[in-house]
Order: C-alpha cells, then sequence, then structure tokens
C-alpha cells in the first residue's frame, strides 16, 4: 500500500544517518549519532571502582543517565534510563570486571522522532569507542503501524504522533562471521534473528507487530552495516591481520 | 560516594611542579602567549556556524573572519579548545512574581553533568556549578543584556519566563567563558513566539 510520507520517502527508507566518535576529550568514549534531525551525544566513563548498594558485586554495572535537552529530569526520563540499562547489561560481559560501575551519559541535542533508538545506538557506538567488552553489538530501530494496517519505519516526530501505535525494536548487530557458517547458530537459528528489546507505545494487533518486527529486522541489516564501516575506519588496520 | 572520589583526575606532585615551574619563566604547557585564547567556534541551531579567533595583540582584541548565518531556535554549541558547552533557550508562558509585576524572568540552569567530569554525582548540585550558574546569570541580568519589560504580556497576569539550559560537555578549562558565550549565542539565536491577546482575556500564540 503507497503512502505519502510528509518528507517523500517511501516506508522503508531510513532518514540520513551520521555517526562520529572521540569527540569529547575528557569521557573515555563519545560517540553522537543522528538520524536526520534527531541527535543524540553519547559519552561513556569507563569501569570505575565500586557499585551501588543494589547492584551485584560480583558482576559490573551499568549505569544510565539521561539528559534531556531542556527542563528538569522527570519520569520520562528515568524510564529511558532504565530501558537503555536493560538493554546495554545484556549486550556488555559483565563478568570480565566485577564490582565496577561503568557510566553510559546521553545527552539529548534535538529530539525530532525515534529519540531512544537513536540513543541506544549512540551508546553502543561510544561503549566501542571506550573499548567496553562486549559480546555483540545493538541496532535499534523505530517502527510505527497505522491504522490500515501498514507499518513505516524511522518516524519524524509528526509522524510518531499521528500513528496508531509504534514500536522501538533492538534486534543485535549482525555478525560478520570469519568461522565456517553454522558456528554462530542459537538454537537453530543465526543470532540476528533474536531481539533483545521491545518498546511499544499506543495500540495494535498481533498481526502488525510481527509485520513490524519483521521490517525492522531487515533494515536492521542495514543500520548494522552502516555502525561496522563508521567503527571500522577508527580501528587500526593490523587488527583484522591479527586474525 | 567516597569511592567516587577515588576516580577523581588527580595531578601529580611532578605535574604540578612542573605546571608552576614553567609558569613563573613565562611558558604555558601548550605553548600559548599569557595573553593569548585558544581557538573559539560557536555552532548555532544544528547547520550553521560562527567561526571566531580571537588575538590580543598590543593590549587590543582582534576578532577575525566572523562569519555567521542565525537559524532561529535558541540553541549554540560553544567549542573553546577542548572545552564543550551547549545552551538551550526555552520561553514559557508564567504568573509573574507580585513586585515584579510587569517584568518578564530569566533563569539558567546549569548542570554540570558526569559527561565533563567523572567525580561529579548526578542529581546533586555541586558548589562550581551553583557558582557558574550564578556567574552567567549575575552577568546578564545586571549587564541587562535581556529586557525584561519587553517580556511583559499582560501586566501582572502573564509574562514569559525564559529559561536556559546549559549542558557542559567536556571541562577543558575555562569554563566561566564558555558558559557566558553560550548562553549569549543562544540567547542571541533565540526568538520568542508571537502572542496576541484575544475576547476578553484569552491568549493565543
Amino acid at each position: 500500500m503507497e503512502v505519502d510520507r510528509a518528507d517523500g520517502r517511501n516506508p522503508n527508507q531510513l532518514r540520513p544517518l551520521a555517526c562520529s566518535c572521540s569527540i569529547l576529550h575528557r569521557a573515555h568514549g563519545s560517540a553522537s549519532w543522528s538520524q536526520g534531525d534527531t541527535k543524540v551525544l553519547a559519552a561513556v566513563y569507563g569501569p570505575k571502582a565500586g557499585t551501588k548498594k543494589n547492584e551485584n558485586p560480583e558482576k559490573a554495572s551499568i549505569e544510565v543517565i539521561w539528559k534531556p535537552r531542556t527542563g528538569q529530569i522527570g519520569k520520562p526520563e528515568k524510564e529511558y534510563e532504565i530501558i537503555l540499562k536493560r538493554t546495554l547489561q545484556s549486550i556488555c560481559i559483565l563478568t570480565i570486571n566485577p564490582n565496577t560501575t561503568t557510566s553510559v551519559i546521553i545527552q539529548v541535542v534535538h529530539d525530532d522522532g525515534a529519540l531512544l533508538p537513536c540513543a541506544i545506538n549512540a551508546a553502543c557506538a561510544a561503549l566501542v569507542d571506550a573499548g567496553i567488552p562486549m559480546k555483540h553489538l545493538a541496532v535499534a530501530i523505530c517502527c510505527c503501524s497505522a491504522e490500515s494496517g501498514y507499518c513505516i519505519l524511522d518516524p519524524t516526530k509528526l509522524e510518531e504522533q499521528k500513528m496508531k501505535g509504534f514500536a522501538y525494536l533492538v534486534f543485535p548487530n549482525s555478525i560478520l562471521s570469519v568461522l565456517p557458517e553454522g558456528s554462530s547458530l542459537v538454537q537453530g537459528e543465526p543470532m540476528e534473528h533474536g531481539i533483545i528489546t521491545s518498546v511499544t507505545h499506543g495500540a495494535m494487533s498481533v498481526d502488525d507487530y510481527f509485520h513490524c518486527l519483521e521490517r525492522g529486522r531487515a533494515a536492521s541489516a542495514k543500520l548494522s552495516d552502516f555502525l561496522r564501516r563508521s567503527l571500522q575506519s577508527k580501528l587500526p588496520g593490523d587488527l583484522s591481520k591479527a586474525e | 560516594m567516597d569511592l567516587r572520589l577515588a576516580n577523581m583526575w588527580r595531578l601529580t606532585m611532578n605535574e604540578k611542579k612542573f605546571i608552576k615551574t614553567a609558569l613563573t619563566s613565562g611558558i604555558r604547557i601548550d605553548g600559548r602567549n599569557p595573553y593569548e585564547y585558544r581557538k573559539l567556534s560557536i555552532k548555532f541551531g544544528r547547520q550553521v556556524s560562527a567561526f571566531s579567533y580571537i588575538e590580543e595583540r598590543d593590549t587590543h582584541i582582534h576578532v577575525h573572519k566572523w562569519v555567521s548565518w542565525f537559524r532561529e531556535d535558541g540553541s549554540s554549541e560553544v567549542q573553546l579548545g577542548q572545552t564543550h558547552v551547549m545552551g538551550f533557550v526555552t520561553g514559557q508562558l508564567v504568573q509573574p512574581y507580585r513586585d515584579q509585576a510587569n517584568e518578564g524572568t530569566l533563569s539558567i540552569y546549569t548542570e554540570f553533568s558526569l559527561m565533563a567530569n567523572p567525580s561529579f554525582e548526578p542529581g546533586r548540585l555541586g558548589e562550581f556549578a551553583v557558582e557558574l550558574g550564578r556567574i552567567v546569570d549575575r552577568g546578564l541580568r545586571e549587564s541587562r543584556a535581556v529586557d525584561t519589560e519587553s517580556l511583559c504580556v499582560l501586566a501582572g497576569k502573564l509574562v514569559w519566563a525564559i529559561l536556559i539550559d546549559l549542558h557542559i560537555l567536556d571541562n577543558g578549562g575555562n569554563l566561566v567563558d564558555a558558559a557566558n558565550i553560550a548562553a549569549l549565542a543562544a540567547l542571541l539565536t533565540y526568538r520568542r513566539p508571537e502572542c496576541s491577546l484575544g475576547g476578553e482575556d484569552g491568549l493565543e500564540v
């Protein structure tokens, strides 16, 4: 079904992506990620001694601080912090540095739709920049579903508000394997078919949701490519030869 | 938390001694003259930028190559060497204070975030952050950079309250200057929404 989007994109098209790393000097790792007009800055401070009272001291813990563009920190920001923390906890290897805290600070520079996925992507890039050990990266995408059942990717703020419901989906990064095919399967399916996080707003039917999931998964392959290309240009050349 | 203090960036005794002896012989550690500024760059909105080079020559300060376009949404990003500060300006209609019934208000919110300094604790303003906020606030208020009387819409009932949010992204020294420039730059690009009075007491923006 054809749909007219305000900026002339087709339903499966993402906005122009831009990612830059190592922009801050004091932070151990930093990255800025922008999708169209939405721009987020993430900074990571590497493992610091000690964990908070409620955290498990046998594992490393991750602390997320979300700073909105204007105004004080309120409940929506706390919710984003919790979602981001859980997502990052599942991709980082927490057993390597027990009893430490890694802080991730997210600063919203501009919000034009798909803010949380943008922040998750920025946080991943910043964690790579800081050298925090991770199992794999995560790519996040936002899908909206409208009344007539079609779904569009990467909405702007106006589109998000008009739609019936939207979902933020986070998938694991697709693996560029140096091992033979078949060795990275988890329960018979390639790992990138898994899903890390899903946050939904509004109402959508089960079919709509699965439809969004498929579209999102297809688009996440493009996002992973982009992420890999922009991070690989920062790596020294002989790392790939060392394998 | 006490544990956090252990992660502060501390200077060793040798480094302190080196910096002091270098200063007494007139050398700064990054090779600048005593009155020389670092490169300053200001970005407005999200796409356009202004570039300025401040130099001290025979006690006159020259500003070179000032080229600027303005994007009217009240945001600025200032980089002074390694120091990085962002300023955002927003406005809201509120009821005025009783003793200043026909003047708008200007308030500055500075958060010295964890991004800039690993020893800072979120949710609690450190002394320096409060002091920085007060310096910027007094500078703008007492120099009357903002004409608060023009912010009045309906005397005694509704005025504009301008809130300036300063986000310190990177602390590379001289935050006072960078924060002041960011606040002023953000104010320069801010345009408050038009509002007109309609009906008996109605407001339309």
